[in-house]
């Protein structure tokens, strides 16, 4: 079998799993701060991702809750540092200010709701904001697709504006960098290929592609509208006479609103036997949620996806915006 | 009630020998797959063609592919608009029993279609497209809608379209159908629009305001395809939810998004016609294979 490289892109959710194990291996394992970590699911995936040798975890929450998620998980959590706090807020409080110190890489979602989480996140107690909205990006393993493609943003910003949907992109460029992906083509999405003057959203996506090139993103490739089909096949591309280095073999589908980024993962993920990997970026820390709903490999895939997120914010510098 | 394509041909086949074979008009094809459907369509014994479209671009793209249309009556039109105008002056005259979009982009079609010297539809009335999949992962036919005739949806748009989809689910005999107005989430959020005019609408079904199809949303895609995780998100008292046929997009995108990704990605059999019109229009995209437009004129034939 051939083994990934630390320079090789990332193309499957298998190797998103394998590069930060890899990693842990090489430079010592990312440390999650998991806040209010009462919730089996959660506990489930973090002791699985440090079975594997992937991440360390310090867990914040209440007592009770977390020994009875443990148990509902089946899973022996005596290997994680615990620290005991019952009151949900104050927990997420301590785990986003353990990634602030700096003595934790990622902050994992645990039996608290996305928005007090992320409220924490932003708090001003805490140096963690970025100039870019926080979106969230759930990078796909579509079998029958040749690489990874980033569906952003299906979580977040409901309906993003123009400077919004531009901040979604760069945040997801970020990601696709992490996943070490030169260059990085990015479809903007659409109900059809090319402008038209009575459908809005292609006009908008005309203004949007203005002000892109006018950022001089390196290595950087958008083009759009395009539609799925068009994005992701060169052949059915090829049909309705579009060419060009994004078409086919898009990196990123920068969708038009919140529910298109959703309901179409969600088709592929449930008919097409899709893999994703899901994170939350625009924070100088990624931030990790799974679901209930999610399977094991795809919770797995998210916390790698994370640490390396970390990772490439690391060695970077950069967090949350290449301008 | 129809859950399959191959029931499907089996229920026309019955149809037509009752009823004789329907004349369906192809619109503009330029010798692409949608030429090929309908000779394999005709052949099949499904319908008779009409072409509406350019005549000697045709017989030469015929021959490149070696395919006979000696026999096709060709009624020729060197333009897309001229071709609709003929086919739809030959509908007006009961001469056809419907159309084919022929290889050409959906929009530029919609658009010329639209165009109110065509005489289609009168101003303002709504047609729509419905796709139809089926996958062996879900337990019927699902009915998709809209992915590429209607562009910003009002609420009254969405109704009509869901309209649309609901006499085509009823053709292929489901009782009273069931439609998801689909979202991102299943609660409801003034701050989230999409959701509050969903609502609205699913206020107006539980109240009998429309009738003939129940109206759920708004409904996530994974609440409406299945029950168990629609009991574990708590929807536990819709009539919707895990059991829908009509799956509504909230913006063209969605639907374009959703149709495209499951006929590329899943193992998926396809058909598409747009409703609402004095004739349906079986109707494909480039990513449809063959297979699915034939499917789309079998469809056609079925529910004229």
């Amino acid at each position: 079998m051939h083994t990934l490289t630390e320079t090789d892109s990332i193309t499957s959710s298998d190797q998103i799993i394998e590069a930060a194990g890899a990693l842990a291996e090489k430079k010592g394992r990312k440390i999650v701060a998991v806040a209010a970590a009462g919730d089996p699911d959660v506990l489930g995936a973090m002791a699985s991702a440090k079975a594997d040798g992937i991440l360390d975890a310090v867990l914040f929450g209440d007592r009770d809750r977390i020994s009875k998620a443990a148990d509902t998980a089946g899973v022996d959590i005596s290997g994680f540092t615990v620290e005991y706090e019952s009151d949900i807020n104050r927990a997420a409080y301590g785990a986003v200010r353990l990634a602030a110190e700096g003595k934790a890489d990622v902050v994992m979602k645990g039996f608290i709701s996305t928005s007090a989480l992320l409220k924490t996140v932003l708090h001003r107690d805490f140096d963690l904001r970025t100039k870019n909205t926080l979106s969230h990006t759930a990078v796909l393993d579509i079998p029958g697709y040749h690489k990874l493609i980033q569906m952003t943003d299906g979580g977040m910003v409901v309906r993003p504006n123009l400077e919004q949907k531009l901040q979604i992109m760069e945040n997801a460029i970020l990601v696709a960098r992490a996943l070490r992906i030169n260059p990085v083509k990015v479809a903007v999405s659409g109900a059809v290929d090319r402008v038209y003057d009575n459908i809005p959203e292609t006009m908008s996506c005309r203004a949007l592609l203005s002000l892109v090139s006018t950022l001089g993103l390196e290595n950087v490739i958008v083009r759009g509208p395009l539609t799925f089909d068009a994005a992701t096949s060169k052949d059915i591309a090829a049909v309705k006479g579009l060419n060009g280095p994004v078409v086919g073999d898009a990196d990123i589908y920068l969708v038009d609103s919140i529910e298109e980024c959703n309901i179409v993962s969600k088709a592929l993920i449930n008919f097409a036997d899709a893999v994703f990997a899901g994170v939350i970026v625009g924070a100088r820390v990624p931030v990790s949620l799974v679901s209930r709903t999610d399977t094991i490999k795809n919770k797995k895939a998210s916390v790698a996806l994370a640490c390396l997120v970390s990772e490439y914010y690391k060695k970077t510098g950069i967090a949350g915006g290449a301008r | 009630m129809i859950t399959s394509f191959a029931e499907l041909a089996e229920q026309a086949k019955t149809k037509i020998a009752e009823k004789g074979v329907p004349v369906m008009g192809i619109v503009f094809p330029r010798g692409g797959k949608c030429l090929e459907a309908a000779l394999q369509a005709a052949a099949d014994g499904y319908i008779k063609p009409v072409v509406f479209g350019p005549k000697i671009e045709l017989e030469k793209a015929a021959a490149l592919k070696n395919i006979n249309i000696s026999g096709l009556e060709i009624i020729d039109s060197t333009t897309m608009s001229g071709a609709i105008v003929k086919a739809v002056e030959a509908v007006k005259k009961g001469k056809l029993q419907f159309l084919l979009k022929g290889s050409v982009g959906a929009r530029d079609f919609i658009d010329n279609l639209l165009l109110p010297e065509t005489g289609f539809v009168k101003k303002g009335h709504v047609i729509a497209h419905v796709g139809v999949i089926k996958t062996p992962r879900y337990h019927k036919l699902m009915f998709v809608t809209d992915a590429s005739v209607n562009i910003a949806s009002d609420a009254d748009i969405k109704i009509a379209i869901t309209r649309h989809a609901s006499t085509l689910a009823k053709k292929l005999g489901v009782e009273t159908p069931k439609a998801a107005l689909l979202a991102a989430v299943e609660a409801i959020y003034p701050s989230m629009p999409v959701t509050m005019e969903e609502a609205a609408i699913a206020k107006m079904s539980d109240r009998g305001q429309i009738k003939d199809v129940i109206i759920d949303g708004p409904l996530s895609f994974d609440v409406a395809i299945d029950a168990e995780v629609a009991k574990s998100k708590g929807i536990t008292n819709s009539r919707v939810a895990g059991d829908t046929d009509i799956f509504v997009g909230p913006s063209i995108e969605t639907a374009n998004g959703m149709y495209k990704a499951m006929v590329l990605y899943a193992d998926v059999e396809a058909a598409g016609v747009i409703m609402g019109g004095p004739v349906p229009i079986a109707s494909g995209f480039s990513v449809d294979p063959m297979k699915n437009i034939v499917n789309s004129i079998i469809l056609c034939a079925y529910i004229f």
